[in-house]
């Protein structure tokens, strides 16, 4: 069943392509906006670097968590798909998974140019950089789905969504720089070791909650 | 009549704002009943269909289904409700036959392509089938929403304004399958506003007021006019 | 009858709180010796020790409210969520003031983002949002479901939250509550009567808020 759910959200992904495409677009306007406004040498700017590049990725998954429901909204379809015989747990792990694709895919295509258009470089350790990402988007992702379900049917709603996820979403922000700039420094594993654990900490909580409190979250 | 129970709405509680909708509302329907759901606006007729289909969450009561508890148990007991609202409940950036795909594969289980075209004949869908439903104009969207009542196998039917924004055609077309379902002895709970049509075709006529089961007729056994007037007084 | 009953037990209340007021001050200023370097500066401290104490403790009652209303539906949880919400963030709010007053004495900067103040903080906004999401979330039986959802996800937070403060800011600052320890023992009686006198407090507000929201209710 959750892999019906799954496949109902990327299809009518893959149909619109409104999240990956407005996160796209967005992320690269951002990285404009950076190289404009930072005027300072590459190797001031590399210690910067792990820190803008969460802001731009925490500001196009409020863009993508915004339309997270939006097509199930417009015809009611939320309705629909609540009232089937389907533990509603798995509609937020649907949620969960597809949008955590939907970020990735978008940092695919920022991601190398964040890299070279700001001269920051590739790190040697690029597996493990790509893991950290995957880790800060599933984090991410886990505690988003749960605050977009919670605003989205509030009035104001894209208001309330980064009012609600800025604060809760600190403390997974504070360990994937922290540990995206170790693996740019090129240092070892156990010196953040702590971070990493962190992330699967934050995400296992929030994925957990999500899942738990779907049910009250989803009834009008 | 117990033994055939489907439906059992005990003592139900809904409010809106804190103001009462439904207050200490009973129903009980049994299989094969076709019940026309009846009531001035504004008075929770949709809102009944919603807490049935769980969309909406009740402050109390008790709602069985089959024998079974659809408030507290798991939420595979409400397996054979289907509810149709105001809305298409479909998703607009996808063709009716994806759509119809989907969604009858969340409910039951997955259907073919043959199938779901054959659904969309009987309500007279075939052209743009493969364009995404959000051109698609309110008659049609209607019509979507039964063949999807086609392809999912339920056993309550809880239809909701079934001939909104329907032409004459569409409007046929409806009344042939909700004939064909009254035959097979399935059991249809539906909202509409046309009292005539109702008394001429449903088993019973359950008309809310007050936030209760004000009337409840059966054209077998009453006389038109004397429903038909009640009706009238409690409308307005 | 009620409001009778609720009025003179009122009187009672608030009188004999604002005793116990008086003798706290009192108490403060002339009972307690002055503590070595610190001086007149560390006074505050048994304000702003107790406000914190009941800040948390206000809430742990949001998350128990939030896990009895969504398990009993009976609204008096929310109420009480709401009214322990709103003491809540107000205490927040002092240490969030008192805090900086003893820093900028003792560190000379009135801010640090040192771990105890950085949680007040980021909670502070977390419930800013609570409120947000109080007041924009549309149908109230649906938007007591959802606050008592995030005064839970809340909750869970702060311990991660606090960790995650607490290594990312690496200095380690003197504190009023590690140094105790090394203070004058004159200092606890006054301390303990303190916190004593603002839970009795805390619990007379939270008493009176639940008290007037139910009143709200019954006269609408």
């Amino acid at each position: 069943m959750f892999l019906r759910l799954l496949k109902k959200d990327l299809l009518v992904e893959f149909r619109s392509r409104e999240v990956s495409a407005s996160m796209l677009t967005f992320g690269l306007a951002v990285i404009m906006i950076f190289s404009f406004s930072i005027n300072i040498s590459p190797d001031l700017f590399r210690r910067f670097a792990p820190g803008l590049y969460w802001i731009m990725v925490l500001f196009i998954a409020v863009l993508g968590l915004h339309r997270m429901f939006s097509h199930e909204k417009e015809f009611d379809t939320f309705s629909m798909i609540i009232s089937a015989p389907v533990e509603r747990g798995l509609i937020f792990l649907a949620k969960w998974v597809s949008g955590v694709l939907f970020l990735t895919v978008a940092e695919i295509l920022i991601t190398l140019p964040f890299l070279l258009f700001l001269q920051v470089g590739i790190p040697e350790q690029w597996v493990i950089l790509i893991v950290i990402i995957l880790l800060g988007n599933i984090g991410i992702m886990a505690i988003g789905s749960l605050v977009s379900g919670l605003a989205m049917r509030a009035k104001m709603s894209e208001v309330l969504l980064p009012i609600l996820l800025f604060p809760l979403v600190s403390p997974q922000i504070i360990a994937t720089v922290q540990a995206t700039t170790a693996v740019f420094d090129g240092k070892p594993l156990a010196s953040w070791q702590l971070w990493l654990n962190l992330m699967i900490t934050f995400a296992l909580v929030f994925g957990l909650a999500g899942y738990l409190f779907f049910e009250h979250i989803t009834e009008e | 009549m117990i033994a055939s129970e489907l439906l059992s709405v005990t003592d139900l509680d809904k409010s809106f704002y804190h103001r009462p909708i439904l207050k200490d509302f009973n129903l009980q329907i049994a299989g094969g009943e076709i019940v026309a759901v009846m009531g001035r606006n504004g008075v929770g007729k949709s809102t009944l269909f919603r807490v049935l289909a769980r969309i909406s969450s009740p402050v109390n009561g008790e709602i069985t289904f089959q024998g079974r508890s659809i408030l507290k148990g798991p939420d595979s007991n409400r397996k054979g409700i289907l509810y149709l609202g105001h809305a298409p409940g479909m998703y607009p950036p996808l063709s009716a036959v994806e759509n119809l795909q989907l969604i009858s594969a969340i409910y039951t289980s997955p259907v073919s392509q043959s199938e779901v075209k054959s659904a969309l004949n009987r309500v007279g869908l075939t052209d743009q089938v493969n364009d995404p439903i959000k051109i698609y104009s309110q008659g049609m969207l209607q019509r979507l929403k039964l063949a999807l009542a086609i392809l999912v196998d339920w056993k309550l039917l809880l239809f909701d304004e079934p001939f909104t924004g329907l032409d004459a055609q569409g409007r046929k077309f409806t009344e042939m399958i909700l004939a064909d379902w009254k035959q097979a002895g399935r059991t249809v709970m539906l909202v509409t506003h046309d009292f005539e049509w109702s008394w001429n075709f449903c088993t019973r006529l359950v008309i809310l007021e007050s936030g209760i089961v004000q009337y409840d007729f059966s054209p077998s056994d009453n006389d038109f006019t004397d429903a038909e007037n009640q009706f009238r007084k409690l409308i307005g | 009858m009620f409001v009778t009953r609720f009025n003179n037990r009122l009187r009672t209340g608030i009188i004999i709180m604002i005793l116990l007021m008086i003798i706290n001050l009192v108490n403060i200023l002339f009972n307690s010796p002055l503590v070595p370097i610190q001086q007149w500066a560390q006074k505050i401290f048994y304000y702003h020790v107790p406000c914190a104490w009941v800040a948390f403790l206000s809430f742990f009652i949001v998350l128990i409210a939030g896990i009895m209303f969504l398990k009993t539906k009976n609204y008096k949880y929310d109420r009480l969520g709401l009214a322990a919400a709103e003491l809540g963030t107000f205490f927040t709010v002092l240490v969030l003031i008192t805090g900086p007053i003893w820093a900028s004495a003792i560190w000379g900067k009135a801010w640090t983002w040192e771990p105890r103040l950085t949680t007040t903080f980021v909670l502070f906004l977390i419930y800013s949002g609570y409120f947000m999401l109080r007041e924009f979330g549309g149908a109230p039986e649906r938007v007591a479901r959802y606050a008592a959802i995030l005064g839970i996800i809340a909750f869970i937070d702060v311990p991660i939250i606090f960790i995650s403060v607490r290594f990312w800011s690496p200095e380690v600052q003197s504190h009023p509550q590690v140094e105790m320890a090394l203070q004058p023992t004159g200092i606890m009686t006054t301390f303990f009567f303190s916190l004593f006198t603002f839970t009795m407090l805390y619990f007379l507000m939270l008493w009176i808020r639940t008290g007037i929201l139910s009143l709200k209710v019954k006269n609408q």
